[in-house]
């Protein structure tokens, strides 16, 4: 009898230190951060957790976008994030919003941080969201097609520190600190990086291309309870590939950039209203050379063989928001009184030798102010029906010989919840004024530029289960007055609408706690915007698999492309083991395409008097190996 | 609407409430200390799962009648709690000699933490499951 008392004993204390362990784990799990920042009913939303990010190896944001539903991570002709590229128009990224945590990452030219920021290094992130399907208005201050919502480590999780080491394939290193802590009365959060990310090198027409790029940043938040300052600086000194001008392979290029961001965040009225202000100061120098001159083409009908291109490009935007949040009666109201100051310079150029002013540059604008106002209500129908109804409004202020523009938006949205079933339905129609540089770009600027138009219906299924969600997206949208470029070179809006139509079918099985499948199938059918009728057929799969195997953390990934941008099928298998030492220490092994067969992109190179086009992989095979160590 | 949500979060167990998660781990606490599943509880001044899921706790008004005091901050702590077992939710808590133990956030993970002096100063003996959360200073 006295043993059967031991073994209850001993049985009810290790049950009783599992069910700790357990309660400590799923703790963890539960207090994910997202659990409290996302917005289901603002758009098809995709979450990476903490735990996605940590055991995926997710080292970059080009890491998430890669797989992004219908689309793909794709760069501009300079190197830099585009993932609607349509080379040579050097950014087509302008309605895909970035924001970390409450801040609008921009660029005053092309209206997106995209550009600049979509291959962040995400070692300082705690969590991303992306929303898809023209989102909820009250994320920015301009509508978007995709937002991208970057959250940072805080005190509230992450006190304490955390060194990180790596090096990889080419020479690639990377080392990264960061350090929380939380004061009585207030929280504060450092991060500094270096990331000098090496590339392989392309041999076109005796020349070489590189794509390497150097990058420092600062982030630094202090926050209480109602107020938060944040501090952010990034310097990049980067290789600028193929350059922004057409018509001759450089033997060297160079983008030297430095951004600075300094926000703050003010809630009052327990939490209804909110405050946010945030300037930003961006300068970037470019710098071209060319063995073989260059053919530079200048309007109507010459060319100009020039040697060397330099630019200094200045730019700040300062943005101001109000926002009240009401709950009446089981409606969720919200206003937003928005105002935006975007300053920008591209007029520092010179080219050697000197050639005439291309394009009327000194004759557009160079300040635009943005007002903008939105409404959106979310009425509770019942415990089960969500209506979703939301307008905005901008008015855009110009100077010089630029017109006056007036865009608004409208967006309906739907969610029906039953039990284990969800369904998601938004149907918007929304003006995107042209970003500058669509207008004030010397090489294919246009001041006659109208606002486009996108008219979309996304709806979303889905149905979870313990271990299992299905879910599925579909959608059609068609776009009127796309802005692209003409047969002179020209950017101008298209006068017939472009169609589109998605779908996707989603599969994730969590087998065990940790184990987790995943699986896409995407297609993306658009029509030529210089063909009309002639549909671009893009499919892409994705099958991912995490697993945790004692003290090891293993990450499978395949991306499949097939008919994007024309180029042929791809598969970018991605694979990487994370081992935990001890509880502070963890080394980590990641390879990226490793079958080297990954998507690739062309670029015109020339256009007359024959077309020539360097085509070269958006994602390359390299191997990572890093250390972190928590203080 | 926050009705609309909450059944997205309560699917799966693993998205089981934090604050309830985390009174359970308090709960969990407080009797390994006292060794009382009634204890008496004074919380100095708000820790939102406790506020929460007060039910679960014997709340006391005052330091003086509690068995335990649960600090969200090391300032004004009322004089009565003097002669108190102080148990922290901040790893910084700890600095203060009284805490014999502390709840928190550190390195993005929950840490339960117990300084060995302190507990034998203030004649505590843990369950010994809880031995792999005892330190020494």
């Amino acid at each position: 009898m006295k043993s059967l008392y031991i073994l209850f004993f001993v049985i009810s204390i290790s049950l009783f230190a599992d069910d700790l362990d357990a309660l400590l784990d799923n703790y963890e799990q539960a207090s994910d951060l997202s659990q409290k920042t996302k917005k289901e009913s603002a758009g098809n939303l995709i979450v990476y957790t903490r735990d996605d990010l940590e055991r995926m190896q997710v080292e970059s944001l080009k890491d998430i976008l890669k797989s992004l539903r219908f689309f793909s991570y794709a760069e501009n002709r300079m190197a830099q994030t585009d993932i609607f590229n349509g080379d040579p128009v050097s950014y087509y990224s302008q309605t895909v919003r970035v924001y970390l945590n409450n801040t609008e990452l921009l660029t005053s030219l092309t209206g997106s941080g995209l550009i600049m920021f979509g291959n962040m290094e995400m070692d300082f992130i705690d969590h991303v969201e992306i929303y898809q399907g023209f989102p909820s208005f009250d994320f920015g201050i301009e509508p978007a097609t995709i937002v991208i919502r970057l959250y940072s480590k805080s005190a509230q999780h992450d006190e304490g520190g955390r060194v990180k080491v790596q090096v990889g394939s080419y020479g690639t290193n990377k080392q990264n600190i960061y350090y929380a802590s939380s004061e009585e009365e207030y929280d504060y959060f450092f991060y500094a990086n270096r990331n000098d990310e090496k590339k392989d090198e392309y041999e076109h027409d005796g020349e070489i291309l590189r794509r390497d790029k150097r990058t420092e940043r600062f982030y630094g938040s202090i926050n209480n309870e109602q107020h938060k300052l944040e501090l952010h600086i990034q310097k990049t000194t980067a290789d600028a590939f193929l350059g922004s001008l057409v018509g001759g392979v450089p033997s060297s290029t160079k983008i030297e950039s430095q951004f600075i961001n300094i926000s703050t965040e003010s809630k009052f009225m327990n939490n209804s209203l909110v405050v946010n202000l945030s300037y930003i100061d961006e300068e970037e120098d470019l710098a071209y050379r060319y063995n073989t001159p260059l053919m530079m083409y200048v309007p109507p009908a010459t060319f100009i063989p020039v040697n060397t291109f330099d630019q200094n490009i200045y730019q700040e935007a300062l943005t101001a928001s109000v926002k009240k949040y009401w709950d009446i009666n089981g409606h969720d109201i919200s206003v937003g009184l928005q105002y935006r100051y975007k300053h920008f310079d591209i007029d520092d150029y010179i080219f050697t030798p000197i050639i005439p002013p291309i394009g009327p540059t000194n004759k557009t604008y160079n300040t635009q102010n943005i007002y903008s106002l939105f409404i959106q209500d979310e009425i509770s129908l019942n415990e089960n029906n969500l209506l979703s109804l939301s307008f905005m409004n901008q008015y855009y202020d110009r100077n010089k010989d630029a017109s006056h523009l007036h865009t608004s938006q409208v967006r309906l949205g739907y969610t029906y919840s039953k039990d284990k079933f969800v369904s998601k339905t938004f149907i918007s129609r929304q003006e995107f004024a042209p970003e500058p540089y669509m207008v004030i770009s010397p090489a294919y600027g246009n001041i006659e530029l109208d606002p486009d138009v996108y008219t979309s219906i996304y709806q979303e299924l889905s149905y979870t289960l313990p271990k299992v969600i299905y879910r599925t997206v579909f959608g059609a949208g068609y776009n009127e007055r796309a802005p692209i470029l003409n047969d002179l070179g020209q950017m101008t809006n298209l006068e017939h609408n472009i169609n589109g139509y998605f779908a996707s079918l989603e599969f994730t099985y969590k087998f065990r706690d940790k184990d987790k499948l995943e699986l896409q199938a995407n297609a993306f059918y658009i029509e030529n915007p210089f063909e009309s009728y002639d549909l671009v057929r893009h499919y892409n799969y994705l099958a991912r698999l995490l697993n945790t195997v004692g003290k090891f953390d293993i990450f499978n990934e395949l991306v499949a492309h097939n008919g994007y941008a024309e180029q042929s099928s791809s598969y970018d298998y991605s694979m990487g083991i994370k081992y935990e030492a001890t509880r502070d220490l963890h080394f980590s092994v990641k390879g990226e395409n490793l079958f080297n067969d990954s998507l690739t992109w062309s670029y015109f190179n020339t256009v007359a008097p024959t077309v020539d086009k360097v085509t070269v992989p958006t994602i390359e095979r390299r191997v990572l190996f890093s250390m972190e160590y928590l203080f | 609407m926050i009705k609309i949500f909450f059944i997205f979060f309560l699917i799966s167990t693993i998205y089981a409430g934090d604050l309830k998660l985390a009174s359970s781990i308090f709960e969990k606490i407080t009797i390994a200390i006292t060794h009382d599943k009634k204890s008496k509880i004074y919380v100095c001044s708000h820790i939102d799962a406790i506020d929460k899921y007060s039910e679960h706790f014997n709340i006391v008004d005052n330091c003086e009648n509690a068995d335990i005091v649960l600090i969200s901050s090391t300032k004004d702590i009322p004089i009565t709690c003097k002669d108190k077992v102080l148990f922290g939710t901040k790893y910084k808590h700890l600095k203060n000699k009284n805490v014999i133990g502390a709840f928190f956030w550190q390195k993005g993970r929950p840490n339960i933490l117990f300084y060995k002096s302190r507990l034998d100063k203030n004649h505590i003996k843990l369950e010994t499951s809880f031995n792999k959360y005892v330190e020494n200073e």
